[in-house]
């Protein structure tokens, strides 16, 4: 299973209107980036384990750390640095403190992130974003070409996973040690091909249709 | 409706593919412009039959060749025209009464689930969620994929995938289809599945005109016209057992003029 494929179920949280999702994660996302309280980072977090169980989806909370975790390390260890390093040295006991609440803000606002993908079905996720991009029409946005761009993106990201570890079972074949920069060159250019072959799958089905004069435009705010 | 519009007729004039490249490979002419080579053409042909195969070498120009049908590539001199539209000037109108199967199905389908992908070929024609959703339902059970809807592209067999393709190019009622080498990753079974929907296509009412690459000689011979590719031109041009008997002939006869002593092995190429 894919980290954003979509978990079909019948819960409160997937029967929620799409636009109603959108808001609670910018919420959350927005409490999580500007106060970075410990008691506020738990609590959030608290709730974003809360919608996992109400989707029944518990099993899932963890997943962004398990695939994700270097990530998160990082991001961690750059807060750590910048605390002792920083204009205002901090003890290194003081500046784990301020280490662990980032990586746990980064980790909730991809739970949430992840729990709005995972509860959606691409196609409504499709026409959502359709629908946001409307708003761009007077500055030139082709609503649908926009929307299909960060479908494709979304669900390439696996696609890309995928071409990582065929490389790198092509590597060992040949007896050579798999490394970051051995593989980035071939996977690069194996996703600069695909890219390719997609456009050109889409262009042969007629997609993104041209804009049109004054689309009804999809009713996004109903569940599905 | 594929049924109505002008005749179902390809007409190509002179048309010509160059592309930007240096060294040409043996057999290869430079196009007309300094830097470019010469992959195929001229081409001048008129296609009226129901259904055309297009056979010949690996390299040859036949997926050059039927790509200009659907304006996925232009040509760079000369015309083509697909039921009485250019190619060129009406692209749109050209990709939205042509429908085109890839060889390999993962490249067209682009949605992660069976339902979605066919949704998306929907979406022009049906703007109603719902009404998107039943009918997406309808091809797949036509297509004997009922009750996948919800399964993942990616646990489908390889001629599910491709009888899928097929499902969510003729979603869009083309009245053209042109596939390149649709069944050369099936195991023989769904190669002879895929093949016989394809043929039955032409005169079902589903669309029109049926323009197909292989390698598979048997079924580039159950074509009505069937043109042999070489070196980026139509080489031979005769029904389909008559095009794929005068192939095969002319496949031994180079290799046997290879193996005399004294032949080159650069003959292969024309």
């Amino acid at each position: 299973m894919n980290l954003l494929d979509h978990r079909p179920g019948t819960s409160p949280v997937h029967r929620a209107p799409l636009g109603v999702k959108y808001a609670v994660l910018l919420v959350l996302t927005v409490v999580l980036v500007a106060w970075r309280q410990p008691v506020v980072v738990g609590a959030v977090l608290a709730g974003v384990l809360g919608l996992y169980l109400l989707a029944r989806l518990p099993g899932e909370f963890l997943a962004p750390w398990r695939r994700g975790w270097p990530l998160l390390a990082f991001a961690g260890v750059a807060r750590f640095a910048s605390g002792v390093f920083g204009p205002v040295p901090l003890s290194p006991l003081d500046a784990l403190g301020p280490a662990l609440v980032v990586m746990a803000a980064v980790f909730g606002a991809l739970a949430a992130a992840r729990l709005l993908v995972i509860t959606t079905p691409g196609t409504e996720l499709l026409d959502g974003l359709a629908h946001f991009f409307g708003a761009f029409r007077r500055f030139g946005v082709n609503p649908e070409a926009a929307a299909l761009a960060v479908n494709v993106m979304l669900r390439t990201i696996p696609w890309v996973g995928a071409a990582v570890r065929a490389h790198a079972e092509a590597l060992a074949s040949r007896g050579l040690r798999r490394g970051p920069v051995r593989l980035m060159g071939p996977v690069l250019v194996a996703t600069v091909g695909h890219a390719r072959a997609t456009g050109e799958a889409l262009a042969a089905r007629g997609l993104p249709a041209a804009p049109e004069p004054k689309p009804p435009g999809p009713d996004y705010t109903r569940g599905a | 409706m594929p049924t109505a519009g002008p005749d179902p007729v390809i007409e190509l004039r002179g048309a010509v593919v160059d592309l930007p490249g240096a060294a040409p490979a043996p057999g290869q002419g430079t196009g007309a412009a300094p830097g470019t080579l010469r992959i195929l053409g001229p081409v001048d042909t008129v296609l009226a039959e129901p259904v055309t195969a297009v056979i010949g070498a690996n390299g040859s120009g036949k997926s050059t060749l039927v790509r200009l049908l659907n304006g996925l590539v232009q040509p760079s001199a000369g015309t083509v025209t697909v039921h009485g539209l250019d190619t060129v000037a009406r692209v749109d109108e050209v990709r939205s009464r042509t429908g085109f199967m890839f060889t390999d199905p993962l490249v067209q389908l682009v949605m992660p689930t069976t339902g979605e992908d066919v949704e998306l070929s929907l979406r022009r024609s049906i703007r109603h969620r719902g009404e998107r959703r039943r009918a997406a339902e309808a091809v797949l059970a036509e297509h004997g994929l009922a009750g996948l809807a919800h399964r993942s592209i990616y646990d489908l067999s390889g001629g599910q995938r491709q009888r899928l393709a097929l499902a969510t190019v003729l979603a869009t009622d083309p009245a053209l289809l042109v596939a390149d080498e649709p069944t050369t990753l099936l195991d023989l079974d769904w190669t002879l599945e895929v093949q016989d929907l394809l043929l039955s296509l032409p005169g079902s009412g589903r669309c029109r005109q049926l323009v197909y690459t292989t390698h598979d000689l048997d079924f580039a011979a159950r074509a009505d016209r069937c043109l042999v590719v070489a070196g980026g031109r139509i080489v031979h041009d005769d029904d389909g057992p008559g095009a794929v008997a005068w192939y095969r002939r002319d496949v031994h006869d180079r290799r046997a003029a290879r193996t005399r002593p004294g032949a080159g092995r650069q003959e292969r190429a024309r």
